[in-house]
């Protein structure tokens, strides 16, 4: 009885989920893949801008890097690994893309001046 | 000079293979050893070197009855945690090969291989060799995962041995390609809602594109004083809905209104 009571109030007070407050800044996330060429690797390493941010293990030739920032360039190189060393292969730069705000609107234009030139 | 340069270009493209050592005892060592039941054994083994074990072998000359290997971590001078082993299984006369399914890493350092042995008449090879060996008294079965304490040493060890494979002494062969880059935009929004002052356990926000998939669906758990809520990772430009519902003692409100916008 007392679930039903408790059932009932929760419906009757009517949740009101406003309007979304405002959109906030964008990211991106970057899908990289590379082709594996090796057949002794170990794993691999991928690097953003000469910083490793990930790691795949034998075989996995693909990556997700998260939370990038819009309008900038991102360099990718991926190295094969095993226990003996590294070979890296060649780097790859693209840009996430721009967001342009429409600029505010001008103020309502004021007449100066009415009559003959 | 043709052949040659061939040779030499299909000899550059072949992979490193790894190579092996055996550690352990791999020959068959002179005399008998029975009456090893119902004891866990474990020989003290170096590791010349980093490796990761493939397998165990282990000789048996007279077979009788069924066995365990496995091989333990060394702990200041005594076997500790277990690091791998094998199934049960029915010995035969010669070199026992078990495969191990989850090949252990092992530093250079020393462990102990271990076994165990169903019936005290099996006949196997031994010598005083080494650092010799430890022994418990412990009914057959399975390894435990942490070597006994109460052991006594043996200055024998018996004709067992495992193969560890090495790592490769050349880095990989072939450099990755260029990679590809495909980048995929998301944005973040923020929800508010009113709600009266009754006591509840919290909220769930639905939120999705299409439907927000209220009630039932996935949902973002949001305390109970919270008015306003952030949802991140939200696909770009796509049209997202959302509702939320009130939560107490396991019950769940209807869903609100559906509030929809498009993180852009």
């Amino acid at each position: 009885m007392h679930i039903k009571i408790t059932l009932a109030v929760l419906v009757a007070v009517a949740l009101s989920l406003l309007a979304v407050a405002g959109a906030q800044a964008a990211s991106f996330d970057a899908a990289v893949s590379w082709t594996d060429n090796s057949t002794n690797e170990e794993g691999f390493r991928i690097y953003r801008n000469n910083v490793m941010v990930g790691t795949t293990a034998t075989n996995v030739s693909s990556f997700t890097d998260v939370g990038l920032a819009e309008n900038t360039v991102y360099c990718y190189r991926v190295g094969a690994v095993n226990a003996a060393g590294e070979t890296q292969g060649p780097e790859t730069c693209a840009a996430t893309g721009t967001v342009l705000l429409p600029p505010a609107a001008p103020g309502s234009p004021t007449i100066i001046y009415i009559g003959k030139p | 000079m043709r052949i040659l340069l061939a040779l030499a270009a299909l000899l550059a493209s072949l992979p490193a293979s790894a190579a092996s050592i055996n550690i352990g005892q791999s020959q068959i060592l002179p005399d008998n050893s029975s009456g090893e039941s119902p004891y866990l054994n474990a020989q003290h083994t170096p590791v010349p070197q980093a490796c990761r074990l493939l397998d165990l072998n282990f000789y048996v000359a007279t077979p009788r009855g069924q066995m365990y290997l496995g091989v333990y971590a060394n702990a200041g001078g005594k076997p500790g945690a277990l690091l791998a082993a094998t199934p049960i299984f029915t010995s035969v006369a010669g070199w026992n090969k078990r495969t191990l399914a989850a090949p252990p890493q092992l530093q250079a350092g020393a462990v102990w291989l271990a076994f165990h042995v169903s019936n005290g008449n099996q006949v196997m090879r031994w010598a005083a060799l080494g650092q010799g060996s430890v022994s418990v008294n412990r009914a057959f079965a399975p390894l435990p995962a942490n070597f006994p304490a109460q052991q006594f040493p043996y200055a024998f060890q018996w004709s067992y041995y495992g193969t560890c494979e090495t790592p490769p002494s050349v880095p990989p062969n072939a450099a990755p390609g260029a990679p590809a880059i495909q980048f995929a935009k998301f944005g973040t929004m923020r929800f508010a809602w009113d709600y009266g002052s009754e006591p509840i356990d919290g909220f769930r926000l639905y939120v999705g594109a299409g439907s927000s998939g209220c009630p039932g669906g996935p949902h973002m758990a949001v305390p109970a004083a919270q008015r306003t809520a952030t949802v991140t990772h939200l696909a770009w430009d796509v049209t997202q809905r959302a509702q939320i519902t009130a939560v107490r003692g396991g019950s769940e409100s209807g869903c609100s209104n559906v509030a929809a916008g498009k993180p852009n």
